[in-house]
């Protein structure tokens, strides 16, 4: 039986060279939020009015939740900071592996130029009488 | 999407290296001078199994297989010999490498040959004795009987002669061949411009690619602005919520107070949230006169 679509070892494998290099195939990430934010966002609005319940504030308390909010966010904040800083190694990773791909693409174009130099060398050595040994 | 230099950017150079530096074949790949050189060596194959036939009559495939290597001795050494001369004449091999292998296969032809002549010459009354009785019959008749014998003993012994000197006509006629039909610097050179054909392909197919990818700078910088975007929103919408938490702290407050002095303390101090927000994030800035535009959309 004929297998139209050859998987495995036995699979056609192309000879030919890809037109272009797979660079940089980084995908963003989006960034994440830790369950502590998540659960407070959740909680705050209980949270708040059981504290007004069983406290007696007036009207110059109106930041009286803000310091515990603004903690909250700035953990938050550090917390997308070490994010940031992972993904941008994770993109200058890529990069430098790129640029090593690349190097060693102009690296193989110059030997297998040189190879050509070689075997020109030989076939007109050949061609004058064969000397070259 | 496989990568280009992941295929055998190794393997393409050590086969290059490979084919360029092959050492000469000892046997020719011209395809006429094999075929005589086949043809030579069944005719003394069949030469020598005769020979043989008569003596190891007891095992049929020992004849056939002590033949096939006399006959093999013989012939293809001298045209090994052929092609290696053939080879320093067009400067291919040095010359004492090609005498080396000339001696070698001289060497042992000559041995095999040497070998088959004694064999041939002592085995001659069992192979042509049929040839010196029936002329022994006829010459019997005339009274001549010592001359008789005389003549059959020299005609035995040239036709033994003869058919051990078709084996050594067959190698010289190997080694002249091989020499004259060979040419072994115009198939190095076919061979290398093969070679030189597919080292140019990979080579173009390289630059194409190198040529056809995107700029590095420009993907990651391209990266880079978009990774700070995602950075940015995520951390207005970390403020925002932050600030709309801190609004409505102040609104639970102003409905547990509900006096008017103390909701517009409340509210004022709200404005502090707002502006913190504005600072921090790109938000685009409140219009400047609230009020005349409520009263332009209300108009319309």
């Amino acid at each position: 039986m004929k297998r139209r679509h050859p998987t495995g070892r036995g699979r056609i494998r192309s000879k030919y060279l890809d037109a272009f290099f797979n660079v940089l195939n980084y995908v963003p990430v989006d960034y994440g939020i830790s369950a502590s934010w998540l659960a407070y966002l959740r909680t705050a609005y209980a949270h708040y009015e059981y504290v007004l319940k069983r406290t007696a504030p007036d009207d110059l308390n109106a930041n009286m939740f803000d310091a515990e909010i603004e903690a909250h966010v700035a953990y938050e904040r550090r917390l997308a900071d070490e994010q940031k800083a992972n993904h941008f190694h994770v993109i200058r990773h890529h990069e430098r592996l790129v640029r090593g791909e690349l190097d060693r693409a102009v690296k193989l174009i110059s030997d297998l130029e040189s190879d050509l130099n070689s075997i020109d060398a030989m076939i007109e050595n050949l061609k004058k009488g064969g000397d070259q040994l | 999407m496989r990568n280009p230099l992941k295929l055998d950017s190794y393997s393409v150079r050590s086969n290059v290296s490979k084919k360029m530096y092959a050492p000469e074949s000892l046997f020719s790949s011209s395809v006429i001078a094999n075929i005589c050189v086949l043809f030579l060596t069944l005719v003394d194959l069949f030469a020598i199994k005769t020979l043989w036939n008569y003596l190891l009559t007891d095992n049929p495939e020992m004849v056939w297989l002590v033949s096939l290597g006399f006959a093999l001795i013989l012939d293809v050494p001298m045209s090994v010999a052929g092609n290696s001369y053939k080879q320093y004449k067009q400067g291919l091999r040095t010359k004492e490498s090609a005498w080396l292998i000339l001696i070698l296969c001289i060497a042992a032809f000559t041995l095999a040959f040497g070998l088959l002549l004694a064999l041939r010459l002592e085995a001659r009354s069992v192979l042509f004795g049929s040839i010196g009785s029936s002329a022994a019959g006829l010459l019997d008749h005339t009274g001549t009987a010592a001359v008789a014998a005389a003549d059959t003993e020299k005609t035995v012994f040239l036709s033994a002669l003869t058919m051990s000197m078709l084996p050594a006509a067959t190698s010289i006629a190997a080694f002249v061949i091989t020499f004259s039909v060979s040419n072994p610097r115009r198939e190095k050179l076919c061979k290398l411009s093969k070679l030189r054909c597919k080292v140019q392909a990979r080579q173009a197919d390289l630059i194409a690619a190198v040529s056809q990818s995107d700029s590095v700078e420009s993907v990651v910088s391209e990266l880079e602005n978009r990774e700070q975007a995602l950075y940015t929103s995520h951390i207005d919408q970390i403020e925002a919520q932050g600030a709309v938490l801190k609004q409505r702290a102040r609104m639970l407050l102003m409905q547990k107070l509900g006096g008017a002095d103390a909701i517009t303390t409340i509210s004022e101090s709200a404005d502090e949230v707002i502006d913190e927000l504005e600072d921090s994030s790109n938000l685009p800035p409140e219009p400047a006169d609230r009020s005349s535009s409520i009263t332009t959309i209300s108009a319309s």
